[in-house]
C-alpha cells in the first residue's frame, strides 16, 4: 500500500494530537480532581482546626471573638454543609451531651451524612471545662462543579487543539508535500526530456535547499545539453565532412581500382593491393597473341599525329572489346604492336581456341574498318596475327608504373610466329595447331616449316572459320 | 393642711408598696435593679430605660436590635470576674462554665454576636463608652458617668 507524505504528515500530526487531546480530556482533569480534593481536604481540615483553636480560646479565656471570626468565616464560604462542636464526655460521665450545629439542628450523625455530598473533618479541642470535637463538612458540590467545568473546558480545549491539530497536520503536510510533488513533477519532465522545468519554492528550509538543488541539476543538465548539441551538431558536420570525404576517397579508390584493373589482371590487381607485391606465377599452357599494323611508319607519315593516335585508339578499343568478349587478357601495346594472352590469369582449357576466334574476329573488324575508310579516302592499316601456345610466367615487376606482363619462350615464339605471317591473315605455331586441330570450326592452311629469327624453322599454320 | 395631710399620706402609702414591692422582687433575678448591678450604654444612646423582659432578651443576645432598630453590641465582665459571675449568676442564672457554654452554643448556632468579655470592670466601661449602641452590665460601684445607665423597669 503506498501512502503518500501528505497523509503520513498528517496521520503523525493527528496521533499526536489525539494522545495530546487524550491526555487533557482524561488525565488533566483526573489529575486536577485529586488536586482539587486535596485542596479541598486541606481547606477544610484548617477551618475545623481554626474553628477548634477559637473554641479553646472561648473556654480558656472566655474570649469569643476568636471563635466568632472564625464561625463568621465558616458562615461565609458558599460550600459550608454545616459546622458543628460536639463534647466528648469522659467514660463513665453522665449528663447531657453539649452540641451545637450550624444550620441549628443540623443532623451531624455520620449515618446521615452522604459522604459522596458532604466531606467532614474532625479537629479536637480540650480545656478544663470541656472537651470535644469540631466538625465541619463542605458541599462537595463545588468540586464536582469545578471538575465539570474543568471536564468541559478541557473538551473545548481538546476539541480547539485537536482542530488547530489537524489544520496545522493539513498546513505542514501541504507546505511540505506540495513543493515535494511539484519537484517530483518537474523531475518527470526533466526525464521526458523538458530541461526548461524550474520549481519557484524559495523557503529557507531543507525543501527550499533541494528546489535550489534542483533547479541548478536542471541548469546544469540544461548547459550540458547544449554543450552536447553544439558537439552533436559539430560531429554531424564532421561526419558530413567525413563521409564526403569518405565517398570522394571511395570514389578515388573505385577510380585508381578500375585503373588498376586497367592494367592488371583482377587477381593481381587484388594480390598487389593487399600484399603490396605479385609474386611471378608460372602458367604451363597458355595462347599467346602478337597483331602489327603493316607498313606503319609509311603510312602514318601520310596522317597527322593526333589522327594516327586517334585511328591506332579506335582500333585498338575495337581489339580490346573483342578479347573482352573472349575472356582473354590483354598485356600491353607496344606501339602498333598490340598483345594478349588466353588461359592467364584464370586458368583455361580452351584459350588457344579463344584466341583464335578472337584473332579472326579482330581480322574481320579490320577488314570492315578498311572497307569504310576506303570509300573515305583515308589511309588505312592491315595487320598481321600470329598465335603461338605454351609455358609463361606471368607476374608484376617494378615499384612503379606496374604492368603486367609475361615471359618466356612462347612470348618470344608468338613475336616471331606474327612476324612470319601475312596482312589480313592469322598466323599460328604447331602447338597452337595441335590445342585446335580437332575444332570443326577452323580449317588450317598447313604452311610448312618457316625460318623464324632465332628460332630456326617452324612449322605454321594459316586458320581459318570454316 | 388636709391636702397636704392626705398628700402626704399617700405619698407614705405609695412609698411603703413600693418599698414592699422592693422588698419582695429584691431577691428575684428578674428584678429592675439587679443587686449592685448596674445596666449601662453608650453615653449617646437615646434610650435610658428597658422593660426588663427587653432587657433580658437583649443581653440573652435573643434580641439584637434597640427599640430604634439600631443592632446591639453586648459587654460583659468574664465570669472569672467577681462582677462576672454575680451577672452570670443574677442575671444569666448560670455557672461560669454554663455561662461560657451558653455563648458557645449561641455563637455556633449563628443567633448572635458573642459578647466581648473583659477581666476588668473599667475595660468594659472604656468598651462600653467608646462603642455606640452598646450595653453592659456592671457593678454599681464602678459606676462612672461617662456611661449612660440604663434604668430597668419590670
Amino acid at each position: 500500500m503506498r501512502i503518500s507524505i501528505t497523509l503520513r504528515i498528517w496521520l503523525t500530526v493527528a496521533i499526536i494530537v489525539l494522545i495530546f487531546t487524550i491526555l487533557i480530556m482524561y488525565i488533566v482533569p483526573n489529575q486536577q480532581e485529586k488536586y482539587f480534593i486535596n485542596t479541598f481536604n486541606t481547606e477544610i481540615q484548617n477551618l475545623a482546626k481554626t474553628v477548634a483553636l477559637g473554641t479553646n480560646i472561648a473556654l480558656i479565656e472566655n474570649n469569643f471573638e476568636g471563635i466568632q471570626v472564625a464561625m463568621d468565616f465558616a458562615k461565609s464560604d458558599s460550600r459550608l454543609e454545616f459546622v458543628a462542636i460536639r463534647e466528648i464526655k469522659p467514660p463513665g460521665e453522665k449528663g447531657r451531651q453539649f452540641k451545637h450545629t450550624y444550620p441549628p439542628d443540623y443532623p451531624i450523625d455520620s449515618m446521615q451524612i452522604d459522604s459522596q455530598k458532604v466531606i467532614v473533618k474532625h479537629a479536637p479541642f480540650s480545656s478544663e471545662m470541656m472537651s470535644g470535637e469540631i466538625l465541619v463538612g463542605f458541599k462537595t458540590d463545588e468540586i464536582k462543579s469545578n471538575m465539570h467545568k474543568v471536564r468541559v473546558t478541557a473538551m473545548i480545549l481538546s476539541v480547539f487543539v485537536f482542530l488547530f491539530g489537524i489544520l496545522l497536520g493539513l498546513w505542514l503536510a501541504r507546505t511540505i508535500s506540495k513543493p515535494v510533488k511539484a519537484i517530483r513533477d518537474a523531475a518527470v519532465k526533466v526525464g521526458q526530456g523538458d530541461l526548461t522545468q524550474y520549481v519557484g519554492n524559495r523557503s529557507k528550509d531543507e525543501i527550499g535547499d533541494l528546489s535550489r538543488a534542483f533547479n541548478n541539476m536542471v541548469n546544469e543538465l540544461s548547459s550540458a545539453e547544449a554543450k552536447i548539441r553544439e558537439k552533436n551538431q559539430a560531429l554531424i558536420h564532421t561526419l558530413e565532412d567525413l563521409e564526403n570525404k569518405n565517398q570522394l576517397l571511395s570514389d578515388e579508390k573505385k577510380k585508381s581500382d578500375n585503373l588498376l584493373l586497367n592494367i592488371l589482371p583482377k587477381e593481381t590487381a587484388n594480390e598487389l593491393k593487399q600484399f603490396g607485391s605479385c609474386i611471378p606465377r608460372m602458367f604451363e599452357s597458355v595462347t599467346v597473341m602478337f597483331t602489327d599494323f603493316v607498313k606503319f611508319t609509311n603510312i602514318s607519315e601520310k596522317m597527322t599525329p593526333e589522327e594516327l593516335v586517334k585511328e591506332i585508339d579506335y582500333c585498338f578499343r575495337n581489339f580490346d572489346k573483342i578479347i573482352l568478349k573472349y575472356e582473354l587478357e590483354k598485356i600491353k601495346t607496344i606501339g602498333d604492336s598490340y598483345m594478349c594472352a588466353g588461359g592467364l590469369p584464370q586458368v583455361t582449357e580452351d584459350h588457344a581456341l579463344k584466341c583464335t576466334l578472337a584473332a579472326l574476329e579482330i581480322q574481320e573488324f579490320l577488314m570492315e574498318h578498311k572497307t569504310e575508310r576506303l570509300q573515305k579516302n583515308l589511309p588505312v592499316f592491315e595487320a598481321r596475327i600470329g598465335l603461338n601456345s605454351g609455358p609463361v610466367v606471368a607476374g608484376v615487376v617494378g615499384s612503379n608504373k606496374f604492368a603486367y606482363d609475361i615471359w618466356g619462350d612462347t612470348v618470344n615464339t608468338s613475336s616471331r610466329i606474327e612476324t612470319s605471317g601475312e596482312v589480313n591473315r592469322v598466323n599460328i605455331s604447331h602447338s597452337t595447331y595441335l590445342l585446335i586441330k580437332e575444332n570443326p570450326m577452323f580449317k588450317f592452311e598447313f604452311r610448312g616449316e618457316i625460318s623464324a629469327k632465332n628460332k630456326g624453322e617452324l612449322q605454321m599454320y594459316f586458320v581459318n572459320l570454316v | 393642711m388636709n391636702t397636704k395631710k392626705i398628700l402626704n399620706g399617700k405619698v407614705l402609702r405609695l412609698s411603703l408598696l413600693l418599698l414592699l414591692f422592693t422588698g419582695l422582687t429584691s431577691s428575684s433575678k428578674m428584678a429592675g435593679n439587679y443587686n449592685g448591678l448596674v445596666v449601662i450604654t453608650h453615653s449617646q444612646t437615646s434610650v435610658g430605660q428597658l422593660k426588663k423582659s427587653v432587657f433580658e432578651k437583649m443581653i440573652f443576645g435573643e434580641k439584637q436590635t434597640w427599640p430604634n432598630g439600631k443592632a446591639v453590641f453586648i459587654g460583659l465582665c468574664k465570669p472569672t470576674n467577681p462582677t462576672g459571675i454575680q451577672v452570670a449568676k443574677d442575671i444569666f442564672d448560670m455557672s461560669a462554665n454554663e455561662f461560657n457554654k451558653y455563648w458557645l452554643g449561641l455563637v455556633f448556632e449563628g443567633k448572635c454576636k458573642a459578647p466581648a468579655l473583659f477581666s476588668d470592670e473599667d475595660d468594659l466601661i472604656n468598651f462600653i463608652a467608646n462603642t455606640p449602641n452598646s450595653i453592659g452590665v456592671i457593678s454599681e460601684s464602678s459606676y462612672k458617668t461617662k456611661v449612660k445607665r440604663i434604668t430597668i423597669n419590670n
